[in-house]
């Protein structure tokens, strides 16, 4: 049958090579055009149903101080969680038999913390 | 030596003294200030020129000298340190003895102007209206020193106000923790710790301690949670501690510049420790 149609020997030659290119073409186009392919932007939600706007606000501490003239000293480098707060409760003054109030009264009530061993430490912490 | 813990102005005082006579003398120099120095008892002078009318208030000896000593430390400190905010300690809620304060969720939040205005000459005291004075810390420090110079003590320490004559004397920098930020081989000098992690207390949502700021006439805050300073009084070394912590980040190297403080050493919000170069610690 191809003998038929096509006779001549470049006649077939150039026959199937025109096919050829054609079917290549045709397949570089449509990979082309998936690869480019832009999302299509969705379509604007009504403003009933809009995502709410969100905005955090944080407050960035220093990582270290400034650094001193003369040197910086790295004492402890170990990052512990910060401390909770000191809980405050309020005292309950108990009147001795000498009596007594007010402020003062309820900070010599307390009781009187054991003296400490002449030679132990002083200790600094923190008004 | 002798060795005694006392209560007086609010906090524990650890003396060290030659004798037992002087223990009970330094414990009664304690107990003058506080009753003089108070804002916390009604009968003290100080509440009595809180409340006193008009701008000039006269001075009992006492009182002149420890406002004299609170007007050094405004200077030094460059206005950090400022006695005139009592009525911003007040109104932020510390408006009696830490024992007592509480909660304050009802209270609103105060509106002090900064930067109040006072002064002293000779034992003449003129102040701005509404100014209030608050000498917690001066007293304390003021206190301290009297106690060593006058030979009744040769350790005192109030509330982390430390003054010492002893030169092998040591400190022990407690942290917010409760653990040992270190310790700092003292000797012959003072070393004083501030802090805005022990003294604190809610006001409605917000966190809030007893350190104001003159500034901006409201509690520190910032990075630095802790600080300390070695200087030669204790009246110094409370003042600077102060004045570096409410400079956060800035505060150690401001001390660095300042050639009456020797050395200072701040804890971060993370519970890292920094010092400066002259700090001497024990190995």
């Amino acid at each position: 049958m191809l003998k038929r149609l096509f006779p001549l020997r470049w006649a077939k030659i150039a026959a199937w090579t025109g096919a050829a290119l054609a079917w290549g073409t045709t397949a570089i186009a449509v990979a082309s055009n998936t690869s480019s392919a832009v999302p299509a932007e969705p379509p604007a939600l009504p403003a009933a149903l809009e995502p709410p706007t969100t905005s955090t606000t944080t407050t960035t501490l220093a990582p270290v101080p400034e650094l001193p003239e003369r040197g910086l000293v790295v004492v402890r480098y170990t990052p512990v969680p910060p401390p909770p707060p000191q809980v405050v409760t309020r005292t309950v003054v108990v009147a001795g038999p000498s009596g007594g109030g007010g402020g003062s009264a309820a900070a010599s009530a307390a009781a009187a913390p054991a003296a400490p061993a002449p030679s132990a430490p002083v200790q600094s912490s923190g008004s | 030596m002798k060795r005694n813990l006392f209560r007086a102005m609010g906090t524990t005082i650890d003396v060290t003294a030659p004798t037992a006579d002087s223990l009970a003398e330094t414990h009664d120099l304690f107990e003058t200030v506080e009753a003089t120095c108070s804002r916390f008892l009604p009968d003290s002078e100080l509440s009595h020129i809180n409340t006193a009318p008009g701008a000039e208030v006269h001075l009992s000896p006492t009182m002149a000298r420890v406002m004299h000593a609170a007007d050094s430390a405004r200077t030094i400190t460059h206005g950090f340190v400022d006695a005139g905010v009592g009525a911003a300690v007040h109104e932020w809620g510390y408006d009696t003895s830490f024992e007592d304060v509480d909660a304050r969720i009802d209270r609103a939040t105060p509106d002090q102007a900064p930067n109040p205005e006072w002064s002293v000459t000779g034992a003449m005291l003129t102040r701005s209206p509404g100014t209030q004075i608050d000498l917690g810390g001066v007293a304390k420090g003021w206190t301290c020193d009297l106690a060593v110079d006058q030979g009744t003590a040769a350790i005192v320490s109030a509330g982390g106000d430390v003054r010492s004559v002893v030169p092998d004397a040591r400190v022990e920098i407690v942290d917010p923790w409760g653990g040992i930020a270190t310790t700092v081989l003292l000797g012959v000098g003072a070393l004083a710790t501030s802090s805005v992690s022990r003294r604190r207390w809610r006001l409605q949502d917000r966190e809030v301690n007893h350190l104001i700021d003159p500034r901006t006439m409201e509690p520190c805050s910032g990075p630095v949670l802790q600080a300390s300073a070695v200087t030669a009084t204790a009246l110094e070394a409370e003042a600077a501690a102060k004045a570096i912590l409410l400079q956060g980040a800035d505060g150690l190297a401001w001390a660095d510049r300042q050639p009456w403080i020797r050395a200072a050493l701040v804890v971060w919000h993370d519970g890292s420790v920094f010092a400066t170069a002259g700090l001497e610690m024990a190995a």
